[in-house]
């Protein structure tokens, strides 16, 4: 389980990521990131949609609500070109992150 | 064992019914939020769940109503700053309501009690009384529905007033009847009541006010206090600061009160030297000996020469200005209190000649030069018309040695 700050700090850049793949809503966006962390990224998921709406007001992304094929209302969120900008700069960042961690926890190499 | 059966759309309109008086959550994040949760409960109950299992679990996982609130209120701040002053409005509204209605009580009392000739003062009282208990009833009432519902939500949050601005609209408009009806109050009173009645009421009303609106705000106050515990502004001082200003308002009313009581002490002061008015009285009372006798050491050079709050003191101006019902009412006590004044003067001229009768020569001069300066302080430009009038009477008689008639008096 990540821990509460970490959670808060990966959320854009895990919109940004899933959003990247296509358009997607809400449920199944949380649905996704949950699938691919093996469950050890785990949302309150009510939160995801105040940072949803926060990231449409920064311009980020765009929403749309549409029926999907079993009837159901959606709001479908989908990456602008600021977010693909966004998405490029936080992969940096953590790419960094990641990086010097990698570096550190890595046994040396014996060649 | 009946338990009454699961029904997932009125649990989501419960769930969304917690939001109503969120001010950072539209309607539209609601619906988000509700979609989530149908698809969610779906998921789970495909995985086994029964419905009701499944939606208790889906609502925990989306998180408590407060916090999904406090995340929405970051998003749109703008929308809970116009609510908090949408309410702070409503508040003041509600405060003025209350007043007024207050008002309109006590005024409709008196002009009830008024029907059984009770005097003023009494009058007074039954208004205070009644603007009293109206006072507490609406402030009893105010904070039931204020802590019915504890006090995170708002008691108002469920019914047809929900929002702050159409509780706002609703009370202006109740505000705008509220206040004509309490200007007609006034006026009916004054078309109903004698002078003297209007002055008891008046003064135990405004007594009675500056009290009872003490009360009034210090309820407000305490309320106030136990209710700043749950807000989130730093409130220790503001609290305190509003309650001084709660304290001050009437203390400063208390104190205009007071100075505008002050007169009656001078006038005590005055009631001691002889004056027109109480020779008039005693006339009245049939008392022909001490009436002359306090006329003749009337100073007529002292102003005013009517005490103030008779009819007679109203200068001509003062009293053509008085709204219709008003001077309808006052004009016939006028020439009702002006009546001894015609009779007293025929006595001391008829004093006069008799002492001239009987030789007394620097009496008789006394008793007319006593007339004819009460004429000159009558006719001074700040008399009503009517009683300037006397001055060429008075004048006549107090010339003429001769026996006086009745024809002479106006």
């Amino acid at each position: 389980m990540l821990s509460k700050e970490l959670v808060a700090a990966s959320t854009v850049p895990l919109v940004l990521s899933v959003l990247a793949e296509g358009e997607n809503y809400g449920y199944a966006l949380i649905q996704r990131v949950k699938e691919l962390s093996n469950g050890k990224i785990q949302w309150t998921e009510g939160m995801l949609y105040p940072v949803l709406h926060w990231m449409e007001k920064e311009g980020m992304i765009a929403s749309e609500w549409r029926e999907s094929e079993s009837g159901r209302k959606r709001k479908y969120y989908r990456l602008k070109t600021e977010g693909q900008a966004a998405l490029r700069e936080e992969k940096q960042q953590w790419l960094a992150v990641h990086e010097t961690l990698s570096k550190l926890w890595l046994p040396p190499r014996l060649t | 064992m009946a338990t009454s059966p699961f029904d997932l759309n009125r649990s989501l309109q419960e769930w969304r019914r917690r939001f109503d008086a969120s001010a950072a959550i539209r309607t539209e994040n609601l619906d988000e939020m509700e979609a989530h949760l149908r698809e969610s409960t779906a998921a789970l109950v495909r995985a086994g769940l029964s419905e009701e299992e499944a939606f208790l679990v889906a609502s925990r996982r989306l998180g408590p109503s407060d916090a999904l609130e406090a995340e929405y209120a970051k998003i749109h701040p703008g929308d809970v700053r116009r609510t908090r002053a949408a309410w702070m409005l409503a508040g003041v509204f509600l405060f003025v309501l209350m007043n007024d209605l207050a008002t309109l009580a006590s005024g409709a009392a008196v002009l009830f009690g008024n029907r059984w000739n009770i005097d003023g003062l009494s009058l007074g009282w039954f208004g205070a009384l009644t603007s009293g208990l109206v006072l507490t009833a609406s402030v009893l009432a105010f904070l039931r529905v204020v802590f019915r519902h504890g006090t995170s939500t708002a008691g108002f949050a469920h019914g047809p007033l929900s929002k702050p601005a159409s509780l706002a609209m609703a009370m202006i408009g109740a505000l705008i009847v509220f206040r004509l009806a309490a200007i007609t109050v006034p006026i009916l009173l004054a078309r109903e009541m004698s002078v003297t009645g209007l002055g008891g009421v008046y003064a135990v009303l405004s007594w009675g006010g500056v009290v009872g609106r003490f009360i009034f705000l210090t309820v407000l106050a305490v309320a106030f206090v136990r209710l700043a515990g749950k807000l989130v502004v730093p409130t220790r001082p503001l609290a305190s600061l509003i309650i001084a200003g709660l304290l001050i308002s009437p203390a400063a009313e208390i104190r205009s009160q007071a100075q505008t009581a002050k007169p009656t002490t001078t006038e005590a002061k005055t009631a001691q030297r002889p004056t027109l008015d109480r020779a008039m009285k005693l006339w009245q009372a049939g008392n022909k000996d001490d009436a002359l006798k306090e006329f003749v050491a009337v100073d007529f050079t002292q102003r005013p020469l009517f005490p103030k709050g008779s009819v007679l003191a109203y200068s001509e101006t003062e009293f053509v200005a008085l709204p219709r019902a008003v001077s309808e009412k006052i004009g016939p006590q006028i020439l009702a209190e002006i009546r001894p004044l015609k009779g007293l003067a025929l006595h001391v001229k008829e004093a006069a000649v008799a002492a001239q009768d009987q030789g007394d020569q620097g009496k008789a001069d006394k008793y007319l030069l006593q007339l004819k300066r009460c004429g000159q302080a009558l006719g001074h430009p700040d008399s009503l018309a009517i009683l300037r009038t006397f001055e060429r009477t008075f004048t006549r008689m107090s010339a003429n040695p001769g026996s006086p008639t009745a024809a002479s008096v106006p």
